[in-house]
């Protein structure tokens, strides 16, 4: 199997499988747009990515190489954040700003698999919790006048715990 | 009279009193009711007055039925039906297949399969083990429970969930399965008592909920005891002395805590009104940190954000809705009260196409129809059912409602919505002439208050399910004649003012495009029926069970399975006008099934079971329960069949009685 170069925001090459380096859509799109599939020293720059995180996103992409095409029809299964197996729970065992690099990654480079792995990582943290548990839990600052904070509190009335 | 009276365990319970004192005004309400010879006016024969005055423990077995999802046997009939959870157990401890109790409709997961299956809306919201059916009970004496005891005398293990209805007017859930790990249920009766959540609420009113899929055939319920203490004569009294007075008794308590100490040296008075437990609460969950914060400064606020890390606020407006797009809407309503730019994107009509609030059935309102209607200007899907009991959604908030939001609606279902009246269901008609599916099971009402004329309004329909629901036989008929594209009908237990011939005739003059019809326990289909089922070509699944009774069938059997070949799912129970040569019908053209149940057929020999399970080579599931010339020495050779083709077969057996 051919490999790839691609290169990282700090400058830093990886010597990648073509196969793996496809899951992302961007990559896809560049390599045939380009006609750089059979040029063996071609790079593809990838200036949103550093390398820290594309290290984890080829892990990713290495482990999940044969795994199905996700399928479009399964759409309210797809809702569930339930089905995260424990090798990608493991995997995103990592601090909130690595987690949310990870996320603006598989967007870049258009990793739907990661990104819906990601993001439901993220829901997950935020299910449950009381408004100020995800406050402490995402350090974001309450910044509601009074009079909307009684509004919204008025719109949640029904999940309150009683 | 369905009581059990126990000696009372006096005083013991001191300290769960004042906290009970809360429900008393609508305790008083209820007793003014009872000496006005209200519902339950017998009750006091049970237990004496002295017994009142300290409250005592008291089991008792339940006293009518209120509501239900499914039952598998029909009202007019006792056998399997939901009021026979009414009463002390009739067959505890036997176990086996008994009428006298409480069956539903279904089990494990062979439906979910079925060619009728369809897809839960907003399935995020879901539990772990989502309720399939559920029963609501009461019984007559108010009590605090103690204990929730479900004789279950048939494949048990179908409980998930028990839920009280305090005086108080909220749902309570006294115990959820999630918290414990069964996998393996006995093949026993058993007596289901799992721990309860301590409360202090008072209730009469229970609600049990099923979940089937881990079944391996009907569960049935023989009977449900609530047990608790009653509510002694002595908090009423108490709550006839003015709310100050009894403040003041209970500043004499010496058991009083630190910060009750320090309210009362402040003369700390508040003038409470009502709901003020959830106000509590309320601060408790929301304020106590902020107003801990505010009044400790030397404790400090750690120093946030020292590293250039990324937040989630940094993230871009569309990975914030993808995030939110998985929650639960409990759970999105939550992050919109976390700061401006989540109740921004929280209310974003996107995350509001497709909204269930049936797993949130005890917490859904008017007020929260009101709140959903501003952002769900895209809604697509809509599922209310189980919502709006006990008047918490008005009939007028969700006319309005659909008004507002109704006209793009293409699924709507309001299965078991005690609130629908006439003109509901008017709206429903005029406003929504984009439904592709419509789902009233179980909104029978006595009298029938169902008038669905407007509904003749539909003309996209594909998927109509009217199980257990009363409905007239010319608005039926002018229906399928308007919706040519019908795909799936559900007329289950539609009562006997439909003649289901009629609706056969139909079904193959407009309805050809027909994939699935059930017709279970409906009155009545003849081999004339059947004859004109077989020119809808595309049928998938046809449920016949107790719908033909003793009808002789003629060919009209064959025809179906020869003009129909890919049906996979047939359920003929009770069909006696089954003939030998039909079985071998059977066998020969049912090359597609793969659920077949032919219970109760009287004349099925182990010969004919043995032909179909050679030729039907995608059967899963065979039901031969009740097929009396399957003798039980026959049983061995039929569980060797059973793994040799790979195929659940259910049998009957003769459980002893103990």
């Amino acid at each position: 199997m051919p490999n790839i170069k691609l290169q990282s925001s700090d400058e830093e090459i990886f010597d990648t499988d073509i196969q793996i380096a496809k899951c992302s859509g961007t990559i896809r799109t560049m390599l045939e747009d380009c006609g750089m599939e059979d040029d063996e020293n071609a790079i593809v720059p990838l200036p949103n990515v550093n390398s820290t995180i594309l290290r984890k996103v080829l892990t990713w992409a290495n482990y999940h190489k044969d795994d199905p095409q996700p399928t479009e029809d399964d759409e309210s299964k797809e809702k569930r954040t339930d089905d995260i197996t424990s090798w990608d729970a493991d995997f995103l065992k990592v601090d909130q700003g690595t987690l949310f690099e990870l996320i603006l990654a598989a967007n870049y480079l258009d990793i739907k698999g990661l990104l819906e792995l990601t993001c439901k990582t993220v829901a997950n943290m935020i299910k449950g919790k009381t408004p100020e548990d995800i406050r402490k839990t995402f350090n974001i600052k309450k910044d509601f006048t009074p009079a909307e904070e009684e509004q919204v509190r008025k719109e949640n009335e029904w999940c309150e715990e009683k | 009279m369905s009581l059990l009276a126990f000696s009372g365990e006096d005083g013991s319970s001191s300290d769960a009193e004042p906290d009970a004192l809360i429900d008393f005004t609508a305790m008083l309400m209820e007793r003014t009711h009872e000496c006005n010879g209200g519902w339950f006016s017998c009750g006091s024969k049970v237990h004496s007055q002295s017994h009142d005055d300290q409250g005592y423990y008291l089991g008792q077995y339940v006293l009518g039925v209120l509501d239900f999802s499914s039952q598998y046997g029909i009202d007019y009939s006792i056998s399997y039906t939901a009021a026979n959870v009414i009463g002390r157990p009739t067959k505890f401890p036997a176990y086996g297949d008994f009428p006298e109790t409480f069956t539903m409709r279904t089990y494990g997961d062979w439906w979910q399969f079925a060619p009728s299956a369809t897809q839960e809306i907003q399935a995020q919201n879901l539990p772990e083990l989502p309720t399939h059916d559920f029963i609501i009970v009461y019984f007559e004496k108010y009590v605090v429970p103690m204990e929730v005891a479900i004789f279950e005398t048939f494949n048990p293990g179908g409980v998930v969930r028990i839920w009280a209805y305090s005086i108080t007017k909220r749902w309570t859930c006294l115990w959820d399965s999630n918290s414990c790990d069964i996998n393996q249920f006995p093949r026993d009766s058993r007596r289901f008592a799992p721990p309860l959540k301590k409360t202090n609420m008072i209730t009469k009113t229970l609600r049990i909920d099923f979940n089937h899929s881990r079944l391996n055939y009907y569960t049935e319920i023989d009977a449900i005891m609530l047990c608790g203490r009653t509510v002694p004569m002595r908090c009423m009294h108490q709550l006839l002395a003015p709310i100050e007075k009894r403040i003041g008794i209970s500043g004499e308590d010496d058991g009083s805590g630190p910060i009750t100490c320090k309210l009362r040296t402040l003369n700390f008075q508040p003038i409470c009104r009502e709901n003020y437990v959830g106000k509590l609460h309320d601060f408790i969950n929301n304020d106590l940190c902020q107003f801990l914060m505010d009044n400790h400064v030397e404790s400090e606020q750690h120093i946030h954000n020292s590293t250039q890390q990324i937040c989630l606020t940094d993230l871009p407006c569309e990975i914030l809705l993808k995030i939110l797009s998985y929650l639960d809407l409990k759970s999105l309503f939550r992050m919109g009260q976390v700061s401006h730019l989540f109740y921004d994107i929280s209310t974003h009509p996107l995350l509001y196409c497709d909204i269930s609030l049936k797993p949130y059935w005890q917490l859904a309102n008017s007020e929260l129809l009101c709140t959903l209607a501003r952002r769900a200007t895209m809604l697509r899907k809509l599922d209310l059912s189980w919502c709006g009991g006990f008047g918490e959604i008005s009939p007028t908030e969700f006319k309005k409602f659909l008004t507002q939001r109704g006209d793009n609606i293409t699924h709507l279902r309001l299965n078991s919505c005690k609130f629908l009246n006439a003109s509901c269901i008017e709206t429903v008609g005029i406003v929504c002439d984009n439904l592709t599916e419509l789902s009233l099971r179980n909104c029978a009402t006595n009298p029938p208050l169902f008038n669905f004329s407007c509904l003749a309004n539909l003309k996209n329909l594909e998927r109509l399910d009217l199980f257990q629901t009363a409905f007239e036989s010319e608005l039926l008929l002018s229906m399928l004649e308007s919706n040519r594209k019908l795909k799936h009908l559900n007329l289950a237990f539609c009562g006997v003012s439909v003649n289901m011939d009629n609706v056969a005739t139909h079904l193959a003059t407009y309805n050809t495009q027909l994939i699935s019809l059930d017709m279970w326990k409906a009155h009545f289909l003849s081999a004339r029926g059947l004859q004109s089922l077989s020119r809808c070509q595309q049928l998938e699944e046809l449920d016949l069970g107790w719908c033909m009774r003793e009808a002789t069938l003629g060919d009209s059997l064959y025809q179906l399975l020869f003009n129909c070949p890919k049906l996979k799912k047939l359920f003929l129970s009770a069909m006696r006008g089954i003939t030998e040569r039909d079985l071998i019908h059977i066998a020969t053209l049912g090359k597609n099934l793969e659920q077949l149940d032919l219970m109760g057929i009287l004349n099925i020999t182990h010969e004919r079971v043995y032909d179909i399970l050679v030729h039907c080579t995608k059967l899963k599931l065979l039901d031969l329960c009740f097929c009396d010339n399957i003798m039980d020495r026959d049983l061995d050779v039929i569980a060797d069949w059973s793994r040799l083709f790979n195929v659940d077969i259910k049998r009957s057996r003769t459980y002893n009685d103990r």
